[in-house]
C-alpha cells in the first residue's frame, strides 16, 4: 500500500522535474507554469455567482451584462496573469566567494525573453519568502536573494519558485525552476585560538618548529616589523602572541617575500574536531592571501604546494571546502 | 525610472490604498443615492468623510465611539425607515448601508478586496432601479476604478492616481484597465447572446413591483399601453384540473383574466360605479365546464383580484361583485395566493332590469356627436344587435385600423377622432369605442379590463401572466344570451390573441413605419437629437433590455442556429468564450511593444550583430556587456591581421553614446533630436558592419 504511494510519488516527482527548466539561464515557459485561484479569486467567483443568480431571478439584462463582463474580465486576467510569468529570463550572476554561514547571498538578473514587461514578479526559495520586482522590458532587474544553505562543499542551488498575482490578485500563477549551477561553499573561517595549536601551551611556542608561531619565527623576514596597534586597525593583524605575553597590542606587518615559506598543516592542530580544524585552516589561508603571502596547505592525503595568487587561494579553499566529504560533493 | 524591489514583508505590508478604495466605493454607491432615502446618502458620505479624514491625518484607527455612534444612528434610521426589511428598496438600502460601513474596517488587504469585489454586486443593484443607457455608461467609471485599485494592491511600484494634479492622470495609467475591459467585451457579448434565459424568475421578491401596480380602477387613455411595456410578472396560475379538461376549456387565445368592468364614461376615461357584492350564485354547471386553479398574485397596492373569465364564486380573500369581478376588502401589499373556480362558458344576466338597461347605455350628453349619429344610423341597417356588433368588427377587420402601442395624441372628441380620423390605437381605444358605439345604438355594453394570455413555464406546471399581457375588451348585452364577450382588438390584430406579442417589437415597428413619417431634413438640430436619442432609447429597449427567450430564439434562427438544442447552444457558447479568451492572450492584443524607439534600435543592433555572428544573440544582453564584447572582438580582428576598419569604432562609439544617453545621470533622455540622431547613427553603423564578415 505504502509502496504504491511511493511509486506514485516518484512518478509525480519525475513528471514535475521534467517540466521544470534547469539551467543557468532559465526561461520560464508554459510547461512549468501553474495557476490556481487565490482566496480573493474565490471571493470574486462567489460574488459572480450571486450576481448571476440575481440576474436570472430579476430577468434583468443589464445585470446579465455586468455579470458577464466580470466573468470576461476574470478570464482575460487569468490568461494575462498566466502570460505575465512566461518568457521571463532568469540568469544566475557570477558568484563572489561564499562562506558557510546562515544565509547565502546570490544575485539573479531578471529580464524578458518575450519582448514585453512583466509586473509584480516574486522570486524566492518558497512562496512565503520572496523578493518582489517588476521586469520592465528591455531593462534588466537585479534581485538579491538570501538562501539558506546547509554546509560547506558543493551546493546545488535549491529549487526556486517565481510567482505573481498580477493583475487583480484573483489568480496565483507560479513556476518552479532550478539552476544547474552549483556553488562551492567554503568553510566558515574561524580564528584559531593559540591554545589549540600543537604543543598547547604558550610557553612551548618558542620551541615548536611546526606551530604557526614557529613558522613565523623561523622565517625572520616573515613579518617585517611589529608596530604599535592603533585604534581602528584590523584586529586580524594583531600579533596575539605578543598580546598574550602582556607586551601590548602589536600589528604584524608581513613582507612580500619569504625565505621560509608558510605551511598550513592539518597536524598542527591538536585536540580539535575536524570541522573546526578546517575552519581554522580556512582562516589562515584567507589571512595569508589577504597579505599577499605565499603559503602551502597540507591535509592528510592532500597537499597543495607553495604558491600565491588568486588561483592558489581558490584551490586551497576548494580543497578545504570539499575535504572529507563524500565523492559526489567533490566533483567540481 | 528606478526599478522597485520589495522584500516579501514589504510587499505584504504595503500601505493600503485607502483613499482610492473609499473614492471607488462612493463612485459605486453614487447611482443608488438617487433612489434610496436621503438620510442613507448622508450617513454613507459621513462614513466616507470620517475614513478619509483619519487616513489623511495618518491615524491608524478610527475613534471607536464615533463608529458606535454612526452604527447606532444607522440602525435607528433603518428601523424607522424600513419597518419591514424586505422588498427591493429595503433590501438594497440595507446592503448599501452595510457596504458603506465596511470602509470603517479597512485594516488588511482582505478588507479592500472585499469592498472591491462586493462593489460589483452593488453596481448590479443599481440596475434594479434604473436601466437607462446613461447608468451603463456611468458604470464604466467605477468598474475601472475597482480594477485600478486591485492593480494597485498587486503592484510592486506605486501607481497612485493623483486626483489633484491633472497632469498625472495620464492615459497610460488607465490604459491597462481599458485593455482588460475591452478584451472582456466579446466574451460578455457571447455569454449575453447564448446564455439560456428562463421564462420567469426563479422566485419572486416581495415588493419587486412597487413601481408597477397593474390594472387600475379607472381606464385613462394610454394607461394600459404603459403597462404593456413592463415585462414584470403580474401573477402566476396553476391549474388544478386535469390537463385534458383544462386544455379543452382554456387555451392561450381564450385565456381572458378578468379584473373588473368599467361602466361609466365621462368623455375621457372609463370608471367603475355602483357595483354591489352578490352572494354566491347557484349555477347549475356540469363538472366538465368548470376550471379550478390557484393564483399567486404579486403585490398590486389595490383591492382587485384576478380571476379567469368568468369566476363562479367568491374566493377566500375576496367577494364576488355583480359584474363578476372579485375584489378583496383590503389592498394587496404582498404577494398572495388563492384558489378560484371559473367557467369560460358561463352565461351572465340573461335578464336585466330597465334601470340596468338605462345605466349601461348611458353616455355623456355632449361630445363625440359624429360617432353617436353614425352608430344610430348604422344600427338601422341591421335587424339585430348581434348583427350590428358583428358588422362593426368586420369594419375594424377590413378597414385600415391599426394597432399600435404608442398611438398619436387624439383630438378633443376622442372617440370621433379615433374612429374616423386616426384609426390607430391600442386595445383600450378599441374597447372604449365599441362600447361607446353600442351604447349610442342603445345596446347595453361595458368595458372589461384584465389580462389576456400567459406563458407556460416550460420547467414547471404553471402559467405566468405579466403586466405586458394587460388588456381591455368589452361585454355586450344581447337579448337571450346575456353579457357576451366581444374583443374588438382581436378583430384587427388576430396575432394579439393567437400569440402574445409582448416582445414582438418588430411587428410594432413595421406598423409605425408606414404611418409615422418624419422628414429628418427639415427638423431643427435639437429635434433631430431628440429623435436620435429616442431612437437610441428604443433600440436599447428592443435589443438590450428586451432581449429575452423569444428574442434569443428569433436571433438564433436568423443565424441559422435554430437546429441546435439548448445543450448544443451552451457548448457553442463555451467554445466561443474559450476562443475569445485565448485570443486575448495573443501578445499582439495583450502586450504591445512598449519600448521606446531608442531601445528598439538598440535591440536591432544586437540582432544584427548576432545574425552576422559577431556576438551571440541574447535578449538580456546589456549595452555595457555588448561594448566589452565588441572591443574584444575588435582586438581579435586586428590580431588576426584584419585590415583597418572603422566600422567597429563606429558601432562601439554609438553604443557608448547609447549608454550615456540612457543610463548616465542628468542624461538628456528627452532630447528628441539627440535620440533620433543616435538612432540613425546606430542603424548606419550596423549596416557598415556587414562588410566585416566578408
Amino acid at each position: 500500500m505504502f509502496k504504491d504511494y511511493f511509486v506514485l510519488y516518484r512518478l509525480f516527482r519525475r513528471w514535475f522535474d521534467r517540466r521544470m527548466p534547469r539551467s543557468d539561464n532559465v526561461v520560464l515557459n508554459h510547461k512549468s507554469t501553474y495557476i490556481w485561484p487565490s482566496a480573493y479569486g474565490y471571493l470574486t467567483l462567489m460574488v459572480c455567482i450571486i450576481m448571476l443568480i440575481g440576474a436570472i431571478n430579476y430577468q434583468n439584462n443589464l445585470a446579465f451584462l455586468l455579470t458577464f463582463l466580470l466573468i470576461g474580465i476574470g478570464l482575460v486576467s487569468l490568461l494575462s496573469g498566466y502570460k505575465n510569468l512566461q518568457g521571463i529570463r532568469l540568469i544566475l550572476n557570477a558568484q563572489k566567494e561564499v562562506f558557510e554561514s546562515e544565509t547565502v547571498v546570490i544575485e539573479l538578473s531578471l529580464s524578458s525573453a518575450s519582448d514585453k514587461s512583466h509586473f509584480s514578479i516574486g522570486v524566492g526559495e518558497s512562496k512565503s519568502n520572496m523578493t518582489w520586482c517588476d521586469i520592465l522590458h528591455p531593462e534588466m532587474t537585479k534581485v538579491i536573494l538570501h538562501l539558506h544553505c546547509k554546509s560547506r562543499g558543493l551546493w546545488s542551488l535549491p529549487r526556486m519558485v517565481t510567482m505573481s498575482r498580477f493583475p487583480f490578485g484573483w489568480f496565483s500563477v507560479w513556476s518552479y525552476f532550478a539552476f544547474e549551477h552549483t556553488v562551492l561553499i567554503y568553510p566558515k573561517p574561524i580564528e584559531p585560538p593559540a591554545n589549540v595549536i600543537k604543543g598547547g601551551g604558550l610557553d612551548q611556542s618558542d620551541e615548536g618548529e611546526e606551530t604557526i608561531e614557529g613558522i613565523r619565527k623561523s622565517g625572520s623576514e616573515d613579518f617585517h616589523e611589529l608596530r604599535n596597534y592603533q585604534a581602528g586597525e584590523s584586529m586580524n593583524r594583531i600579533d596575539w602572541k605578543s598580546y598574550a605575553r602582556e607586551k601590548g597590542l602589536f600589528i604584524r606587518e608581513f613582507t612580500e617575500s619569504l625565505a621560509n615559506p608558510l605551511v598550513f598543516d592539518w597536524d598542527n592542530f591538536v585536540l580539535t574536531e575536524d570541522e573546526l580544524k578546517i575552519s581554522y585552516l580556512t582562516y589562515m589561508v584567507i589571512q595569508a592571501s589577504e597579505q599577499n603571502m605565499s603559503y602551502a596547505l597540507k591535509l592528510p592525503g592532500h597537499s597543495i604546494s607553495m604558491n600565491d595568487g588568486d588561483q592558489h587561494r581558490r584551490d586551497c579553499l576548494a580543497l578545504l571546502a570539499t575535504y572529507q566529504l563524500p565523492q559526489e560533493a567533490r566533483e567540481w | 525610472m528606478g526599478v522597485t524591489i520589495l522584500k516579501h514583508s514589504e510587499f505584504e505590508r504595503k500601505p493600503l490604498p485607502i483613499v482610492e478604495t473609499v473614492v471607488t466605493q462612493q463612485l459605486i454607491l453614487l447611482p443608488l443615492y438617487f433612489f434610496l432615502p436621503f438620510w442613507l446618502t448622508i450617513v454613507s458620505l459621513v462614513i466616507a468623510a470620517v475614513v478619509l479624514r483619519a487616513e489623511l491625518k495618518g491615524e491608524f484607527t478610527i475613534n471607536r465611539w464615533l463608529k458606535v455612534a454612526l452604527t447606532l444612528v444607522a440602525f435607528i434610521l433603518v428601523f424607522v425607515s424600513f419597518r419591514k426589511i424586505s422588498g427591493r428598496d429595503g433590501g438594497v438600502g440595507l446592503i448599501s448601508l452595510m457596504y458603506a460601513f465596511k470602509s470603517l474596517e479597512i485594516k488588511k488587504p482582505r478588507d479592500v478586496n472585499v469592498i472591491l469585489s462586493l462593489g460589483f454586486f452593488i453596481l448590479l443593484a443599481g440596475f434594479l432601479f434604473s436601466q437607462s443607457p446613461m447608468i451603463v455608461v456611468y458604470q464604466v467609471i467605477p468598474i475601472m476604478m475597482i480594477l485600478h485599485v486591485l492593480v494597485m494592491l498587486n503592484s510592486v511600484h506605486n501607481v497612485h492616481l493623483k486626483f489633484i494634479d491633472s497632469r498625472s492622470i495620464k492615459f497610460e495609467r488607465i490604459k491597462p484597465h481599458v485593455k482588460y475591459i475591452f478584451l472582456a467585451l466579446p466574451i460578455m457579448f457571447v455569454f449575453f447572446v447564448f446564455f439560456p434565459r428562463l421564462g420567469g424568475p426563479l422566485w419572486s421578491m416581495p415588493g419587486m413591483k412597487s413601481a408597477v401596480s397593474g390594472v387600475s380602477d379607472t381606464m385613462m387613455p394610454g394607461e394600459i399601453s404603459d403597462l404593456q411595456l413592463s415585462d414584470e410578472i403580474a401573477f402566476r396560475v396553476k391549474f388544478n384540473t386535469t390537463a385534458d379538461n383544462q386544455s379543452s376549456l382554456v387555451n392561450k387565445s381564450n385565456m381572458y383574466w378578468r379584473v373588473m368592468t368599467m361602466n361609466h364614461f365621462d368623455g375621457v376615461g372609463w370608471s367603475r360605479r355602483n357595483v354591489k357584492i352578490i352572494s354566491n350564485p347557484n349555477h347549475q354547471l356540469p363538472e366538465e365546464a368548470k376550471v379550478s386553479y390557484e393564483i399567486t398574485l404579486e403585490a398590486t397596492n389595490q383591492k382587485h383580484l384576478v380571476a379567469l373569465d368568468r369566476p363562479l364564486s367568491k374566493v377566500r380573500i375576496g367577494n364576488l361583485y355583480e359584474d363578476y369581478s372579485v375584489v378583496s376588502a383590503f389592498k394587496i401589499y404582498d404577494r398572495i395566493r388563492y384558489s378560484a373556480t371559473s367557467s369560460p362558458t358561463l352565461t351572465l344576466d340573461q335578464i336585466i332590469t330597465p334601470e340596468q338597461q338605462d345605466f349601461f347605455t348611458r353616455l355623456p350628453a355632449e361630445g363625440n356627436e359624429k360617432t353617436k349619429e353614425w352608430a344610430q344610423n348604422t344600427r338601422q341597417l341591421y335587424e339585430s344587435d348581434a348583427a350590428f356588433i358583428q358588422s362593426i368588427l368586420a369594419k375594424i377587420n377590413k378597414e385600415e385600423y391599426f394597432y399600435s402601442l404608442s398611438p398619436p395624441t387624439l383630438d378633443e372628441d376622442l372617440v370621433d377622432s379615433f374612429w374616423f380620423d386616426y384609426k390607430i390605437g391600442f386595445c383600450e381605444h378599441y374597447a372604449s369605442t365599441l362600447v361607446f358605439i353600442a351604447r349610442a345604438a342603445g345596446i347595453p355594453a361595458r368595458v372589461v379590463v384584465g389580462y389576456q394570455g400567459g406563458d407556460k413555464n416550460p420547467l414547471a406546471d404553471y402559467w405566468i401572466v405579466r403586466y405586458a399581457d394587460a388588456h381591455a375588451w368589452t361585454e355586450i348585452w344581447l337579448q337571450g344570451r346575456g353579457w357576451v364577450r366581444v374583443d374588438p382588438t382581436s378583430a384587427i390584430a388576430a396575432h394579439r390573441v393567437e400569440e402574445v406579442l409582448r416582445s414582438d417589437f418588430s411587428f410594432r415597428d413595421s406598423l409605425f413605419e408606414d404611418i409615422e413619417f418624419v422628414d429628418i431634413d427639415n427638423l431643427s438640430a435639437f429635434k433631430q437629437m431628440t429623435y436620435w436619442f429616442d431612437n437610441l432609447n428604443s433600440q436599447w429597449n428592443d435589443w438590450v433590455l428586451g432581449y429575452n427567450r423569444n428574442m434569443q430564439r428569433k436571433f438564433f434562427s436568423s443565424w441559422g442556429l435554430s437546429g441546435f438544442n439548448q445543450t448544443q447552444l451552451i457548448v457553442i457558447m463555451i467554445i466561443a468564450v474559450m476562443f475569445f479568451t485565448l485570443l486575448s492572450g495573443f501578445n499582439k492584443f495583450a502586450n504591445r511593444d512598449k519600448r521606446t524607439p531608442i531601445a528598439k534600435a538598440f535591440n536591432l543592433v544586437c540582432k544584427n550583430l548576432a545574425s552576422k555572428n559577431i556576438v551571440a544573440y541574447d535578449a538580456a544582453i546589456g549595452p555595457e556587456h555588448l561594448r566589452q564584447l565588441l572591443i574584444n572582438r575588435k582586438a581579435h580582428y586586428y590580431r588576426h591581421g584584419g585590415k583597418p576598419n572603422s566600422a567597429y569604432d563606429a558601432i562601439i562609439d554609438s553604443i557608448e553614446q547609447y549608454i550615456k544617453l540612457r543610463y548616465s545621470k542628468n542624461s538628456p533622455s528627452d532630447d528628441q533630436e539627440a535620440i533620433n540622431k543616435l538612432i540613425r547613427q546606430m542603424k548606419k553603423a550596423t549596416s557598415r558592419l556587414s562588410r566585416l564578415t566578408e
